[in-house]
């Protein structure tokens, strides 16, 4: 029984610590885009999903808090503002292609965002959510990093849609990149 | 690689600063990343070998970084999942509205894109 004491004791010292929690989420990451891959880029096997699912079942059935785990995944999450910066070059690469189509872009992506906000305030109204119910979800997590948390909540509509209206490859790059700007900006704005 | 990453830091510090400074509700990420543009737009005159190798070395980490983008949601999304009990009763409807104004969004995004996009080059 000393052997099993000693694993425990392993544990308590590893759970406390940031290098666990990151090598799980990148761990649990490369596993999703492993079979993400081995399905062909199905979309609905989204390698993001699948991390998540992996280190929500690890955190819930080893009873640890999401404070916890955020203490360590923090790493991973502050590089979301450097990765924010380097969309720069994206952007910088297709500059001639965005000036060229500036007036359609500008249109349809300010109209898209406001939509996106007046639907869904227009749905929960509908579908008779409180608002404080949403607040209340989204503090906590807000809390710790800094409110921009339901940034692509649509990844994966995204590949669907995209065929589903044609859009031409090219066009997609930018678009999306703009509209995760767009977005950033919506949850930012109302802090 | 570190120079770049030096850069892109740099960068959003400048962002985070000047958001600080006016008082603006635009993320620092943001004014950080149209400053960035605006630099590699401006040093396109400039042909000389520092800044070829700068600009090459800031280009390469930046695709590397993105190529990532999506590992960099995992703790957020996470954090969407371990808190859906204060979602009490009301998951099934948040999903369903989620659904219906992430696709209305985006087709009619697509849509006016497309509509617009022929009426120019209709001209």
């Amino acid at each position: 029984m000393i052997e099993k004491d000693k694993l425990y004791s392993i544990w308590v010292y590893l759970q406390a610590e940031p290098l666990f929690w990151l090598t799980l989420t990148i761990g649990s990451y490369l596993v999703g885009d492993y079979l993400y891959k081995k399905s062909k880029l199905f979309p609905l096997v989204n390698p993001v999903a699948i991390s998540i699912l992996i280190i929500s079942l690890v955190l819930i059935n080893l009873d640890i808090s999401y404070e916890r785990y955020f203490d360590g995944a923090k790493f991973i999450h502050f590089m979301l503002g450097p990765a924010t910066v380097a969309l720069a070059i994206p952007i910088y690469k297709q500059f001639k292609l965005i000036q060229k189509e500036a007036l359609c872009i500008s249109v349809s992506l300010v109209i898209g965002s406001l939509f996106a906000i007046i639907s869904t305030f227009a749905l929960c109204e509908i579908f008779k959510i409180d608002d404080q119910v949403l607040f209340n979800w989204r503090n906590p997590i807000a809390n710790c990093n800094h409110n921009n948390f339901n940034w692509n909540y649509g990844c994966i509509l995204w590949n669907f849609c995209f065929r589903f209206f044609k859009i031409k490859r090219y066009v997609s790059t930018w678009f999306w990149t703009w509209t995760c700007i767009a977005w950033n900006w919506n949850c930012t704005s109302d802090e | 690689m570190l120079r770049a990453i030096f850069v892109i830091f740099f960068f959003q510090l400048l962002g985070e600063a000047l958001k600080k400074f006016f008082e603006m509700r635009i993320p620092g990420p943001v004014i950080g990343l149209i400053l960035l543009l605006i630099t590699l737009i401006f040093l396109k005159r400039f042909k000389t070998t520092i800044v070829n190798k700068l600009r090459n070395d800031v280009l390469n980490t930046s695709n590397y970084i993105l190529s990532y983008l999506s590992l960099l949601f995992v703790p957020i999304g996470v954090g969407v999942v371990m808190h859906l009990s204060y979602l009490e009763n009301n998951l099934f409807k948040v999903l369903v509205i989620v659904f219906i104004s992430t696709i209305l969004t985006i087709g009619l995004t697509a849509f006016l894109m497309e509509k617009i996009n022929k009426r120019i080059n209709k001209k």
